[in-house]
């Protein structure tokens, strides 16, 4: 039941806590967390872009088009009626579509990054080029030098293969 | 059936009928007070007060977003424009719908990236924060003030109606006009006394109650109203359009919206891009709504907010379907002129469907249970609603005005939360006084105006903030100002405030009596121009002024907003 139900266990960690501003930005070079940016970029894009269209030509049809909502479809069910219904499934149809994606695909990008950020292993950085441990502050930690230590790493971080428990994540 | 609509026409339920509304009234008072008493002793810290300790889960958030959402205007309004102009009240309901879809992309960033307002988010990538607070802070208290002044004057001239009590007659020694001043005065003070004594946990408490309550009655509606025709849509449909007296027209858009004016070409595109103006405010407000935003904060984290408006779109949904089976049900079973008897914007429609219905099925004694509990859920909306608006606008004054903006962020817990405690009976009070002075003015368009203010002011800064390398301080700061101030001057200049007169009764349907008349703007809905200007200055704000703080801060904004690290 709704009444008892109780919140899953707070996922991530540093919850709250008190960093310097920037504090995260050096993850942001990460490779792992350039795709979770993109894909969630793309997937919002798709989502805005389809619901927004689809809503303004319905609205655009019952502005000017009204020749068209009007005609009958079945009963005294017209195209109108049968449009207005439409919207309502479709929003549950994008809702549930883009929690299902983010569920699958956006969800375990973000909780290995927040492994990273909470365990102090180094972010893998997108080119050997790009390794700057004087930029990754949290733990104080200084990840090995060379970009063979940070390929390795990559496997070898707290979480690599087994996900941490993040309740429910499925 | 004839019988129904002349008990209706003399007087709204029968004398127990009403004591039994009042009795149902008095119940859910003393249910809530109890919520706030417990909710009292169990609120200790800001993140109980502002955020109901984050310990809500998905569901239940999602219930109490649902709730904090479907306002009276969006239950006995929308079931009003649909009885009496058919189609277009479920045009409407639509847009009030697609909007979460919006909500669903930016829930989970804002989540993230903030700790109880829009302003924890707006404010995280700059440096200098007092101006940013400060905006965003004018901005939840203006656009909160205003839905809040419309709900209560509705709730004043709606108590006053579900009771029964008209002109000339008198309820418990009380005239209508007294009536609706102590409705006004009480719904204030016990929404003052919820927020000020339980915060965000009997706030969503009395959200999650309430929308259960309305969720129960409109399904109980729904089913009795399609027994009725057999369970059969089309009939429902063809019945209401026979008894509506326009035929066809009543199922196909624009009796209400976008009307068409015979020979009046210039008119009937000004009523169409109003139409497309309020659709606009209506799918880009909802996510800048201040009430809505602080809920996003009530659950442990980004994926429980996901989930809590999934909830939400689901409620929604389900109960704009409904209010198709309430409004076109309304218009075949209680019939029109009943409904214009009653009130002449429809909002008894839902009631006297309750009322018509309960006879059917129990006879009088029926007709009363049902009109009875109708009311009850209406009264329920009302004072579920204006608590998150009053909640939201006195967690921004005292955790964005008083701590981070007066007190540079180092205010003690005890203290801002007096503040918000402080706010509360300020704002409210506020509300109460607003309420009272124009309780006999037509405010119903501030509903819209909210929703209008959120798209232009609010929404610009918090999409430009969370996906605009480039934004900055500057662009923060115009882009709200720009939205709020031109949405505000538009209304002014519009024919909601001046100008407009009945073409048959010679009566003003604007805020200012017939005579008055300085108004430049033609559309009602301001969206359709303030939203580009407030998208536009935000932008121009923030190519103009320095970037201000280096990209470090935009990439740790997108890291935690994306993955949660970090999160309160």
């Amino acid at each position: 039941m709704v009444w008892d139900s109780k919140p899953s266990p707070r996922q991530g960690t540093d919850r709250g806590k008190r960093v310097p501003p920037g504090h995260y930005a050096p993850l942001a070079r990460d490779e792992r967390f350039q795709l979770l940016k993109k894909k969630s970029h793309r997937l919002a894009l798709a989502i805005a872009t389809s619901f927004l269209g689809w809503y303004f030509l319905y609205v655009g049809l019952s502005a000017f088009a009204r020749g068209f909502m009007a005609r009958p479809v079945a009963g005294n069910v017209n195209v109108a009626i049968l449009l207005g219904v439409l919207q309502i499934v479709s929003t549950f149809l994008l809702a549930w579509a883009y929690a299902a994606f983010a569920r699958q695909t956006l969800d375990p990008l973000a909780a290995e990054l927040r492994a990273v950020a909470a365990g102090g292993a180094a972010p893998v950085p997108r080119t050997a080029g790009d390794l700057d441990t004087q930029r990754w502050p949290v733990h104080g930690q200084a990840p090995e030098q060379g970009p063979g230590a940070a390929a390795e790493r990559r496997d070898s971080w707290p979480g690599a293969g087994v996900r941490p428990d993040l309740g429910g994540l499925g | 059936m004839s019988a129904v609509v002349t008990a209706l026409g003399k007087g709204h339920g029968s004398p127990d009928g009403r004591i039994l509304t009042f009795g149902l009234f008095i119940a859910f008072i003393l249910i809530t007070l109890g919520i706030t008493v417990w909710a009292r002793a169990n609120t200790k810290s800001a993140d109980d007060f502002y955020a109901g300790g984050r310990m809500f889960s998905g569901p239940q958030n999602g219930i109490a977003l649902a709730g904090d959402y479907m306002s009276a205007a969006s239950f006995l309004g929308i079931a009003g424009i649909i009885a009496l102009s058919g189609y277009d009240g479920f045009l409407y309901s639509i847009g009030f719908l697609v909007a979460w879809l919006l909500t669903l992309l930016l829930v989970e960033l804002m989540r993230n990236a903030g700790r109880f307002t829009m302003a924890d988010v707006l404010a995280h990538r700059v440096r200098e924060q007092a101006p940013v607070r400060t905006a965003a802070v004018i901005s939840t208290v203006t656009v909160s003030v205003f839905y809040l002044l419309a709900q209560m004057v509705g709730a004043g001239a709606l108590v006053s109606l579900l009771l029964g009590i008209h002109r000339g007659q008198a309820f418990l020694g009380m005239s209508a006009g007294t009536a609706q001043v102590v409705t006004i005065i009480v719904v204030g003070t016990l929404m003052i006394f919820y927020v000020m004594f339980g915060g965000m946990k009997a706030t969503t408490w009395v959200q999650i109650i309430k929308a259960v309550l309305l969720m129960a009655g409109a399904l109980v509606l729904t089913v009795l109203v399609l027994a009725r025709f057999g369970f059969n849509v089309s009939s429902m449909l063809g019945a209401a359009a026979d008894a509506s007296g326009k035929g066809r027209e009543f199922l196909e858009p624009g009796l209400h919206y976008g009307r068409e004016v015979a020979g009046d070409p210039y008119q009937t595109m000004v009523n169409k891009l109003d139409f497309v103006s309020l659709a606009l405010a209506l799918v880009l407000g909802t996510a800048g709504l201040p009430h809505i935003v602080t809920r996003f904060y009530t659950v442990p984290d980004a994926r429980a907010a996901r989930k809590s408006v999934s909830w939400a779109i689901g409620l929604v949904g389900v109960f704009y379907l409904m209010t198709l089976a309430l409004g076109f049900g309304a218009a075949a079973l209680v019939g029109r002129d009943a409904i214009v008897a009653q009130d002449p914007a429809g909002n008894t429609a839902a009631p006297q469907l309750a009322q018509s219905l309960g006879e059917h099925v129990g006879g009088q004694f029926g007709g009363d249970i049902l009109l009875a509990f109708i009311a009850a859920v209406a009264f329920a909306t009302i004072l579920a609603v204006v608590s998150g608006l009053v909640l939201a606008s006195s967690t921004s004054l005292a955790h964005d005005y008083f701590g981070q903006v007066l007190m540079f962020g180092r205010s003690r817990e005890s203290q801002e939360m007096g503040v918000a405690r402080f706010s509360t009976f300020l704002v409210g009070t506020l509300a109460i006084v607003l309420a009272v002075i124009t309780k006999n003015l037509n405010v119903a368009f501030l509903v819209a105006l909210a929703f209008a203010m959120a798209a232009a002011a609010n929404l610009p800064a918090i999409v430009l903030t969370l996906f605009w390398k480039r934004f900055n301080s500057a662009g923060i700061v115009s882009g709200i100002y720009g939205g709020l101030i031109s949405s505000l001057v538009l209304v002014v200049l519009s024919p909601v405030v001046s100008g407009k007169v009945d073409p048959v009764t010679g009566a003003s349907l604007s805020l200012f009596p017939r005579g008055v008349d300085f108004h430049l703007f033609p559309l009602e809905n301001p969206g359709i121009v303030s939203i580009p200007i407030g998208f536009l200055c935000a932008v121009i704000g923030a190519l103009v002024g320095r970037a201000d703080a280096g990209d470090s801060r935009y990439d740790d904004l997108k890291v935690r907003s994306l993955t949660g690290v970090g999160s309160h």
